[in-house]
């Protein structure tokens, strides 16, 4: 007797759907892993120059970010499973700093004059622990520092299933508190301030439904407040031949609806995730992601992901790519990140797996402009980013 | 290594496993099943559902049934009518305890009251009509097998096995990652294996007894009958074993194969593509390496 090699049969493929349902095939929705697994990977993010027509500052080059992160898990005792995150990121660049109308009145961007040079570490980590009726509870602890910026972060998440095992319940929460220090404040840059704080409480609630042998679907609703200074220190903004800070509220609700579905297609050895987010916060900006991955196994050892993404946001009520007169509320910001824009990402992933390792590689291309958003844009936020991300890792189960 | 011997749905049972609670687990399932779903226990869930027979109002059944009912269903349509639940009332014409064979009327009468496709069946609604019964003697040894490593593993059993009469699920490998060897047993002495297997995940079940028939002058009448003609194949296998990703789906595929005969049983074996070994009457050993 020998493993078959051959797809299996029609019939032996609609009784194993069948199979499926019955109670002894279903695994708990929190299963411990019990493998011990490390992964290391390193990315390039890329960001594109700026046309020359667009900048009215001498670089038109923009962000690099070399990226190392660091992975491992493992169980630990009978119940509990551990795990660490470990992220080192190093910045170059020169960033948009404020948008100002040039002889036409047409926006261009001016550039952060010196190159900025940072390096970040994020520390994250999460302790599981699993009970026989399939209740996980995790409480996550980290830590990000920067230069110029230091945040902690706590959160707690509790996962359950039904007795029937076909629905599976979270719920979470986060804190975060997080301290900037910005550089060159008060001296260079008066105008800048010296040290500013915010805090943020989120709360998530999801489901998760076994629809049937091959399609899962998962949706959740997540609600965050933001508290204290949620400006950007490093951002000006144009307000009637006036060079201002950036402005924004000192608070933000923001909400957010994901629902993604997952069908297995057994005949062609592929998965397809299909994912659909809502957001809305109380500064007006609300968007769209729609985003399709096709994991395509070839043979037992390779895995293909082509994927498509696409997302559109609307702008928040204090933007303007500059400002021809004050507001009476004083907030001002031309940051391209609450204009409005649409974006297409197009990714192409790939996993090799050799008994216990797995390499994997992946690259990605992301373009917004104005063009792409689903309502008409009359003024294109001239500092809209394009960027590439390569990553290549390797993950070692023990 | 935890090793549990107990009786249970017929047959001499064996679970080996790591961890002693995973055992009692695992032992606990295979007799909640076994009460379940036994035809002689009158409080069974099974004897429930066939004293409903005729009555206007059928029966409800738990989800769990319903499972059952809906993967009973989808075999006997992927089988062509081949495994059916319904067929166990043809054993009130057959006695093979005592060597006799029915006439063909007596057959021929009994199979009106046979045929999956005569129930109504509207989850979790059950319709069976007069004289009809369900038998889940066909499937549910292998089901608990399955379902006795889901509950050993869910009690934190990471290495072993459970054997119910012959019929195999793995827990998990031994504890130094190596597959179980794991005997295919031969249908004309079922004390001997005819081939040893590794078997490191899954599961393996086997059909067949050749010391269960019925000969008439040169007449075999294996034990194993036709659901759609009441009357065992010509050409009848003396044992089959399969091994597939679980214990119900290599029973299905080895209760099926027996029912088909060499001809039939043949075709449907390969069609799955599941590796097997089927013994015929002439003691001739097929391996069933699907082709690449």
């Amino acid at each position: 007797m020998s493993d078959s090699k051959h797809p299996a049969g029609k019939a032996l493929q609609a009784l194993t759907a069948a199979a499926m349902s019955l109670p002894a095939y279903q695994v708990a929705a929190a299963t411990r892993d019990d493998t011990t697994r490390v992964s290391v990977r390193t990315a390039l993010y890329d960001e594109a120059s700026l046309d020359d027509d667009q900048v009215a500052s001498a670089t038109t080059e923009r962000y690099d970010i070399e990226i190392g992160q660091f992975r491992a898990s493992t169980p630990l005792g009978e119940r509990f499973s551990v795990a660490l995150d470990v992220a080192y990121e190093t910045m170059s660049g020169a960033s948009p700093w404020f948008v100002q109308p040039d002889a036409d009145g047409r926006p261009v961007q001016v550039m952060s004059g010196a190159t900025i040079d940072d390096a970040r570490t994020d520390v994250l980590l999460s302790v599981s622990r699993y009970s026989d009726s399939g209740r996980r509870v995790s409480v996550s602890v980290g830590q990000s520092t920067e230069d110029d910026y230091e945040s902690q972060n706590l959160g707690v998440e509790v996962e359950w299933e039904d007795a029937d095992k076909m629905t599976a319940y979270t719920v979470g929460g986060g804190y975060s508190t997080d301290t900037i220090t910005p550089t060159d404040a008060q001296t260079r840059f008066p105008s800048r301030p010296d040290e500013e704080d915010k805090q943020s409480l989120t709360l998530l609630g999801g489901v998760s439904r076994i629809l049937d042998a091959k399609t899962v679907i998962q949706t959740a609703l997540s609600v965050s407040y933001l508290d204290g200074y949620l400006s950007d220190p490093y951002k000006l903004v144009f307000v009637d031949d006036d060079i201002r800070q950036d402005t924004r509220p000192d608070g933000r609700w923001t909400g957010a609806w994901t629902t993604r579905l997952r069908r297995r297609f057994v005949g062609v050895g592929a998965t397809a995730h299909l994912d659909y987010r809502l957001y809305g916060d109380d500064w007006e900006v609300v968007s769209h992601t729609l985003s399709l991955s096709w994991y395509q196994d070839i043979g037992d050892r390779i895995t293909v992901t082509p994927s498509l993404r696409y997302y559109s946001q609307s702008q928040a009520f204090f933007y303007r790519p500059f400002f021809r007169s004050t507001r009476g509320d004083n907030l001002y910001s031309s940051d391209y990140r609450l204009s409005p824009y649409g974006a297409v990402t197009l990714g192409l992933a790939g996993e090799y797996r050799f008994e216990k390792l797995s390499l994997t590689g992946s690259i990605e291309q992301y373009e917004s402009s104005g063009d792409y958003a689903l309502g008409s844009v009359v003024t294109e936020n001239p500092g809209l980013v394009d960027f590439t991300l390569v990553a290549v890792g390797l993950k070692y189960a023990f | 290594m935890e090793v549990v011997d107990f009786h249970a749905m017929g047959c001499p049972c064996r679970i080996t496993v790591d961890v002693p609670a995973a055992a009692e687990a695992a032992r606990a399932v295979v007799e909640r099943l076994e009460l379940r779903y036994s035809r002689y226990q009158a409080d069974s869930e099974l004897s429930r559902i066939n004293r409903s027979a005729g009555t206007p109002e059928g029966c409800v059944v738990d989800a769990e049934t319903a499972e059952l009912l809906n993967f009973a269903s989808a075999a006997h349509a992927q089988s062509g009518g081949r495994f059916d639940i319904t067929s166990g009332v043809l054993r009130g014409v057959w006695d093979f305890r005592n060597g006799v064979v029915p006439d063909h009327d007596q057959v021929h009468a009994c199979l009106e009251r046979v045929g999956w496709q005569r129930v109504r069946w509207e989850a979790p609604g059950l319709w069976l009509p007069r004289g009809m019964e369900l038998d889940f003697g066909g499937f549910v040894k292998e089901y608990a097998a399955d379902a006795a490593v889901a509950a050993a593993r869910a009690a934190g059993g990471r290495h072993g096995l459970v054997d119910l009469g012959g019929d195999l699920a793995v827990i998990g490998p031994n504890p130094d990652g190596s597959p179980w060897r794991v005997g295919i047993r031969d249908p004309f002495a079922p004390d001997r294996a005819i081939a040893t297997i590794d078997l490191a995940s899954g599961g393996l079940a086997s059909s067949g007894n050749y010391e269960r028939c019925i000969r008439v002058g040169g007449r075999v009448y294996g034990h194993v009958l036709d659901p759609r003609t009441g009357w065992p194949p010509e050409d009848g296998y003396a044992g089959v074993s399969a091994r597939a990703d679980s214990c119900l789906l290599a029973g299905i595929a080895t209760t099926v194969a027996m029912v088909g005969g060499e001809t039939e049983g043949q075709a449907w074996l390969d069609e799955l593509g599941l590796p097997y070994v089927a013994v015929t009457r002439e003691r001739r050993v097929i391996m069933g390496a699907p082709p690449a």
